[in-house]
This record gives C-alpha cells, sequence and structure tokens, in this order.
C-alpha cells in the first residue's frame, strides 16, 4: 500500500507540473464557466432586487357546503394574498395558535412581494398579464371548494383534486416562478387542513359504524343541524403561509441569475474536462513505457499490479482534486460578484464530495475502457477525445439540454445534474448517484481489466 | 561450489510478433557469476543482452530456463531477488520533469528509504555521481552524460548486492564514459559490488572484466577471464588492412592465406553503409597470422597484385575482438 501512495503521489505531482494539463484541468472549464455566467447574467448589470411585483387574483370559487356549512376555499386563499383587504364574507378566524406563531417567527409579509390587484374577470387577469400589467395572474376555479372538500358518502370521506391556474408572462420567469412556489405553497396549507378533516369525519362515521349509540346521535345531529364543528383552525392563513412560503421564497431570491447559469455550466463543464483528466492520467502509462520508468518500476521489489492500481487511483484522485477545486473556484466567483460569501452548491458539501466521488469512478471508468481498448495511444487520443465531447454534448455541457432519456446516457448528466440540484437546496440526488455508481462501478470494473491487459503488464 | 551471485539455467526468450512468426531473443544461455566481480557479456546490437537481462530482472518472464540472484528465483521469489539487485536500464529510464534529487528520492523510497536514512543515501549517491551541485535541476535541463550518471546512480541508492549495468555508456561523449568506466571500477573495488556488464564495445570489456561472456545471436559463443579466450586464437596477431570501397573477391582472400608463413586465416568485412554516425565506415581485410609483422610484406604485395589499394594497416595482439571474429568471422560491430 506504501508503494501505490508513493507511486500517487508521485503522478499527481508530475501531472500538476505540466502546465498544458494544468490549463485543461482547471483553467479553460473555469475561465468558460465564467464568462458563460457573465455573459449570460447580463455583464456588470446588477441583478433585478426583487421588489413587489404586480399580480392579479381572480377567485371564481362558488364555495361548497360540506358537513359544517358553507365554506369557500378561495376566499380564505384571497385572506391570505390580501390579509389586509375586505377579503369578503368569511373573516379571517382568530386561532390563539396563530397569535403566538405570529410573535415568534418574523414574518415575510407577502405584501412586500406581491402586489395583489383583485378582479372579477379571468380573461381580464390574462389580458393584463399579456398587456405587461401585471407580472402573474392568479385564477381560482369555481369548483375549487367543492372539490377539494370532503365528500361524505355512507361509505367514507374523500377528496379530489384541482388544479389553480396561474397565468405568468415567459418575460419574467422568476416571478412567475415565485408566484408558483406561493401558490403552491398556500394550497398545500389548504388540502393538508382538508385532509385532516376528511379524517375526522372518517373517524367520525367509523365509529358511528361501529357504535350504533354514536351513530345514532351523530345522525341525530347532522339531521337537526347542530352538528358545527370548527375547521376554521385548519387554515390560519397568518400561521401558514409565513411559514411556507419563506423557505422556497428564500431559496429562490438568494440565487441570483448569475449564480443559477454559473452552476449551470460550471457543473456541466467541470464534469466534461474531469473526462480529459482521467484519461490524461491513465495515458501518461505510455509515456512511462517510452521514458523507460515503467520498467523502472517493474524491478522494484513490489507486486506489478501495483503499478497498474497506482495509475487507476492517480486518475481517480486527479479528478476528485480537479472536481473539488472547480467547484469551489466557481463559488468563490459566485461570492465575488455577489459580494457575499456563499458555497453556491447548496447547504449538503458532504452530498456534493459524494457527488464528486461517484462521479470521478464513473468518469475513470470509461477512461480505463477507453486506453484499454485502444491499440495505440495515438488511437486512445484520438477516440478519447470524440467520445468525451460526445458525452459531453449528450451531458449538457454545451449548452443545449437533450431529454433526460438520450443524455441519461452520460455520467456527465448525472453529476452536473446532481451538483445542479444541490446547489438549489435539493438533496434528493439518491437516483443520480446510484447511476454513477453503477456506471462507473461496472466501467471501472470492465475498463480496469482491458487496461490492465493493454498495460502488457505481467503479474498484473 | 562457489557462492554464485547470479546462477542463470537455460534462459531462452522466443518474442511472438503480430504476425504470428517468432523471434528467437535468446536461445539457451546460462550465466555463473562470482560475488565481487565484474562480468561482461559482449556481443553485437541484437545479439540478446538486453533481453537476458530483462530475464534475469525480472522485468520480462523467460520462455524457459531460471535465474537465482543470492539463492532466490527472479519467477519464483521475485521480490527477495529484486531486493538484492539494483537496475541500470540501457534506456535513460528517468522522469525527465523532476530533478536529479526528485528522482532518487523517488526510488529510494519505492525501495523502502524514508526520512533521515533516504535523505543520507541521496546525498552519498549524489556525490558519487558528482551531481551534488545541480542536484535541484530538472533532468531535461540535463546532458546525455550528466542523465547517464542519474540513472546509474538510482540503480545504487538502496545498496545491492549487485548492479546490472546495460551498456551504461551508449551515445555518450568520450570524457563522460571514461567518468563512467571510472565509476564501475569503484563500485567493485571499494564497495564490493556485484557487476553485470553489457557492452558491444571490445574495449570496455577488456579494461573492466574479470570474466567475459561472448554472446552472439542469442546464445554464448565463448566464456571465461580474458586471457582464457585470447588463448582461443592462439598466439595470432590480427593484422587489419582498410580497403574503401573497392571489392573484394573471395579468390584474393585465398591468395592471401597463401601468402606468407604463418597465414592461418583471411576474412573480408564490407564496408558499412550508415552505422551510427551515419557514415559509410571503409571495406577490412582482416588476416590472423603468427608472427604477424613478418607475415606483412607478402601480404601487402598479394593485396596490391589484385589492383587493390590500401587505405591503412594496422596489426593487433590478440584480444577479444579477435575471439569473436574468431568464432564468427564478423566484427563485432556490426
Ligand atoms: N519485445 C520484443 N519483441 C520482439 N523482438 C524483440 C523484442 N525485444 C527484443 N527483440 C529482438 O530480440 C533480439 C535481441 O534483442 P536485445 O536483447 O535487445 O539485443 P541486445 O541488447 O544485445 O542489443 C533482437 O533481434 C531484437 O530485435
Ligand atoms: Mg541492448
Amino acid at each position: 500500500m506504501r508503494h501505490i501512495l508513493i507511486m500517487v503521489w508521485n503522478g499527481l505531482y508530475i501531472s500538476n507540473l505540466d502546465r498544458t494539463g494544468f490549463i485543461i484541468k482547471f483553467v479553460t472549464p473555469f475561465l468558460l464557466s465564467t464568462i458563460i455566467a457573465f455573459a449570460f447574467s447580463g455583464l456588470g448589470s446588477s441583478l433585478p432586487v426583487i421588489e413587489a411585483f404586480p399580480v392579479a387574483l381572480v377567485n371564481l370559487d362558488e364555495g361548497a357546503d360540506s358537513g359544517g356549512g358553507p365554506v369557500n376555499l378561495g376566499d380564505t386563499f384571497v385572506q391570505v394574498l390580501l390579509p389586509a383587504a375586505d377579503a369578503g364574507p368569511a373573516a379571517a378566524p382568530v386561532c390563539p395558535a396563530a397569535d403566538a406563531a405570529a410573535g415568534s417567527a418574523p414574518p415575510v409579509a407577502i405584501t412586500d412581494l406581491l402586489t395583489t390587484t383583485r378582479l372579477n374577470d379571468a380573461e381580464e387577469a390574462r389580458a393584463g398579464v399579456r398587456s405587461g400589467l401585471y407580472q402573474a395572474a392568479i385564477i381560482i376555479p369555481p369548483d375549487f371548494s367543492r372539490r377539494l372538500s370532503p365528500q361524505v358518502s355512507a361509505t367514507g370521506a374523500t377528496l379530489a383534486g384541482t388544479e389553480i391556474e396561474i397565468y405568468a408572462s415567459g418575460a419574467s420567469p422568476l416571478q412567475g416562478s415565485i408566484v408558483r412556489s406561493l401558490v403552491q405553497a398556500i394550497s398545500q396549507q389548504l388540502v393538508t387542513g382538508n385532509v385532516t378533516i376528511a379524517a375526522t369525519l372518517q373517524t367520525l362515521i367509523d365509529r358511528a359504524g361501529s357504535d350504533p349509540a354514536f351513530g345514532l346521535a351523530f345522525a341525530a345531529a347532522g339531521a337537526s343541524g347542530t352538528f358545527q364543528p370548527d375547521f376554521a383552525c385548519a387554515f390560519v392563513p397568518a400561521l401558514n403561509t409565513v411559514t411556507v412560503a419563506r423557505e422556497p421564497l428564500d431559496a429562490v431570491q438568494q440565487r441570483s441569475v448569475f449564480v443559477q447559469i454559473l452552476t449551470l455550466f460550471g457543473a456541466a463543464q467541470a464534469a466534461f474536462f474531469a473526462l480529459f483528466t482521467a484519461q490524461f492520467a491513465l495515458l501518461s502509462l505510455y509515456d512511462e513505457r517510452k521514458q523507460g520508468t515503467l520498467q523502472r518500476l517493474l524491478v522494484v521489489p513490489m507486486p506489478a499490479w501495483y503499478i497498474v492500481a497506482a495509475k487507476l487511483l492517480t486518475a481517480f484522485v486527479n479528478v476528485v482534486v480537479q472536481l473539488t477545486v472547480l467547484l469551489l473556484a466557481l463559488t468563490l466567483v459566485a461570492s465575488l460578484r455577489e459580494g457575499q460569501v456563499m458555497f453556491i452548491w447548496g447547504d449538503a458539501p458532504l452530498l456534493v464530495l459524494l457527488t464528486i466521488m461517484a462521479l470521478a469512478l464513473s468518469v475513470c471508468g470509461i477512461s480505463a475502457l477507453l486506453v484499454g481498448l485502444a491499440r495505440t495511444p495515438e488511437q486512445a487520443r484520438l477516440f478519447g477525445s470524440l467520445i468525451n465531447v460526445g458525452l459531453g454534448a449528450l451531458g449538457g455541457s454545451f449548452g443545449f439540454v437533450l431529454p433526460a432519456a438520450i443524455a441519461g446516457v452520460s455520467p456527465i448528466y448525472w453529476g452536473s445534474e446532481a451538483f445542479r440540484q444541490l446547489a438549489g437546496g435539493n438533496t434528493d440526488i439518491g437516483l443520480n448517484l446510484l447511476v454513477l455508481l453503477l456506471q462507473g462501478g461496472i466501467m471501472f470494473v470492465i475498463g480496469s481489466w482491458f487496461f490492465v491487459r493493454r498495460s502488457g503488464i505481467k503479474g498484473a | 561450489m562457489p557462492d554464485w551471485m547470479v546462477e542463470a539455467t537455460g534462459l531462452v526468450k522466443t518474442y511472438q510478433r503480430r504476425d504470428g512468426s517468432t523471434v528467437a531473443a535468446v536461445q539457451g544461455i546460462d550465466l555463473h557469476i562470482r560475488r565481487g566481480e565484474i562480468f561482461s557479456l559482449l556481443g553485437p546490437n541484437g545479439a540478446g543482452k538486453t533481453t537476458t537481462i530483462a530475464m534475469i530482472s525480472g522485468l520480462i518472464a523467460p520462455t524457459r530456463g531460471d535465474a537465482k540472484i543470492g539463492g532466490h528465483s527472479i519467477t519464483r521469489e521475485p521480490l527477495a531477488a529484486k531486493r538484492l539487485m539494483g537496475v541500470v536500464p540501457q534506456e535513460i529510464a528517468l522522469y525527465l520533469e523532476l530533478s536529479a534529487r526528485q528522482n532518487l528520492e523517488f526510488f529510494g523510497r519505492l525501495y523502502g528509504l524514508s526520512g533521515r536514512e533516504l535523505g543520507r543515501r541521496v546525498d552519498e549517491v549524489l556525490d558519487f555521481i558528482d551531481l551534488t551541485e545541480r542536484q535541484r535541476d530538472r533532468l531535461d535541463t540535463f546532458s546525455g552524460g550528466m542523465k547517464r550518471r542519474v540513472n546509474i546512480g538510482v540503480g545504487l541508492l538502496h545498496r545491492p548486492q549487485m548492479v546490472y549495468m546495460d551498456e551504461p555508456t551508449v551515445g555518450i561523449d568520450p570524457q563522460n564514459r571514461r567518468r563512467i568506466l571510472d565509476t564501475v571500477k569503484r563500485l567493485r573495488d571499494e564497495y564490493s559490488l556485484t557487476i553485470l556488464y553489457t557492452t558491444h564495445l571490445m574495449e570496455e570489456a577488456q579494461e573492466l572484466s574479470d570474466q567475459v561472456a561472448i554472446v552472439d545471436q542469442g546464445r554464448i559463443i565463448a566464456r571465461g577471464s580474458q586471457g582464457e579466450l585470447t588463448q582461443q586464437v592462439g598466439e595470432q596477431d590480427r593484422l587489419i588492412f582498410t580497403v574503401g570501397q573497392q571489392k573484394v573477391e573471395e579468390a584474393l582472400l585465398r591468395r592471401i592465406e597463401q601468402s606468407a608463413e604463418g597465414v592461418t586465416r583471411a576474412l573480408y568485412d564490407a564496408p558499412a553503409v550508415g552505422d551510427a554516425d551515419g557514415a559509410a565506415t571503409a571495406g577490412t581485410i582482416t588476416v590472423f597470422a603468427r608472427r604477424g609483422r613478418r607475415a606483412l610484406p607478402g601480404i601487402i604485395l598479394a593485396i596490391n597484385d589484385a589492383s587493390l589499394e590500401i587505405g591503412s594497416v594496422e596489426v593487433r595482439e590478440p584480444d577479444l575482438e579477435a575471439v569473436f571474429l574468431h568464432l564468427t568471422g564478423r566484427a563485432l560491430r556490426d
């Protein structure tokens, strides 16, 4: 093992003495992503700070009559978005919990983000978006409450799905996405509330079914209209909106266009150039043969396979170092550009590192297979570049994105997509890691076998 | 039975070419090298010297046969055998992008040296090869001779009991060659190292060797001390006439053999076109004769009769070159 580490260290040292290698490894991908990010985010112009922007709200909800009397969830929605305004018949109920929560969490007021105008006509709202009067329109359909209210039948209580229309202008995608995430968060709360009600009703019905005395009382209460459970606190505007709206909003707001482009291109470029690094590292075995140092290593008292293992490990470590340095360098650029220290790859650095390792494994596997299959180093270099460019194109390194089904062939897709997800605060990258490790593992094993064979080292 | 440092028996190496044909690089070589001696493998290019060394250093597996280094089989106990040996490959085998010191340190570590011990050995070797001053410079700034010295130094770092040196003077100037030959002798005389030295240069083998094995076409055709070998040629001198590019008939050689008393054999060596220096060398007629100086006039007459012009004449006492010529009918440099 000592022997292998000595050789790996020497390999890393030598590969970093090589100026061309250094440029290909670090400088080119770094400059490319930085330049692209600057170019596409509007060089010099500061980012639009997201100020309150105009949104139209149309509530067409006709309400519904659930077990507990008339309910209009659309109105609840309006209350959330227009808290101060006269929101119609159902005034916000006061819940003790709401006050407590409102006191403890400093709310990001929705009015700070949206200047909501209430309209009655959906088409008018859409036209307003088209003309630029509003950045987006939120249209609540007539059957909104009906579909979301528990449908009580003899067998149980059910909820149906529904849809709120968000009509956003393509010219302001960022605002569109803010509105979308806001609305999503609010509806989530409504639905959760109603799911609770449905579950409660279900329990009552179940109990009525199994307990005749309770069943009689329940039926009587229902018929006389005295069964009026108070579900108002299931929708607590002040409590809900603030807590749900905060996170996605923070994430969206903090990531400027520059950073978004930087993460997008940076990840893809880093992964693309990693292919070359792995290839160069493995091809250096040919150089060592030509240079005679391989022959010298072969007469050192150590098992010959150490030499091949050291080469593979050198390639792997080289790629890990390259990816780490590049991701850190890009984060530094982003920090300088944004004027604040930030880590642009999300808040799970361990997952980032894990992705780096998985990607490195995959990339080294491909290179080992390639170098092992090629008959000569010249052939390996030629086909290697072609294959790398192909994988880069498939994986999205050149700015166009292919459907996942095609792009998925390339580890660059899985790797850079994982980095992008992590950057966006999404740690759900299990599939990416699995694919990379599987792709990498299989290629690495087959590739190493061919590589050892091609190395011609007996006893390796 | 002597305590052999190297004991190789029945070494055979057959290479398979891509087209399926085979090359018999080594066709059955036995070697017995005593501790503390310089043993030379002398033979022309392509004789199989490098292939032999590759087999007994564990670089390539023999097709047949085995070698024991200090009693350890190179095929069955390669690690134990390799620990005893240092190797100086024919080609410079170093990282040119590293400094002399870095090269020495890297290989020293692989041989298990570390820390202060490593530093001390490296200093020692640098002093021995006289490169202490330039130790921090990258090798690609070194002259051929300096690289050769580092190449040798790496083979000595771990204080092996024996060193293989494969044509260590190829392609360097006379001054550096002198230096290397002196180094080799110092290694034997001061450090009691056993040295297996290969060369195609008769003078080198003559100067260095305690024992010589003459190799040709994958086989050892003669072996022994220099005295033993030259005795094979008998007390014959060697008369060498250069005749430029002129054509020499077989009949002339026969006539030379009859031209004077004591002449035993006449050989013609055609001019070699484009040798290592790129220049065509002159053709030579070599005549073996007892009391060569007395036979000279008769031979010159015979050559003149054939209307050939003699460029130069040289009379040599029996030497290894003569042995090779005597045994193969060819000159070593071919
Ligand atoms: N790897 C190889 N494949 C095929 N033939 C080889 C190989 N190595 C050496 N040979 C051949 O074996 C013969 C002996 O070569 P070598 O041992 O290098 O001779 P020397 O060192 O005495 O000049 C030569 O004819 C050479 O062409
Ligand atoms: Mg040779």
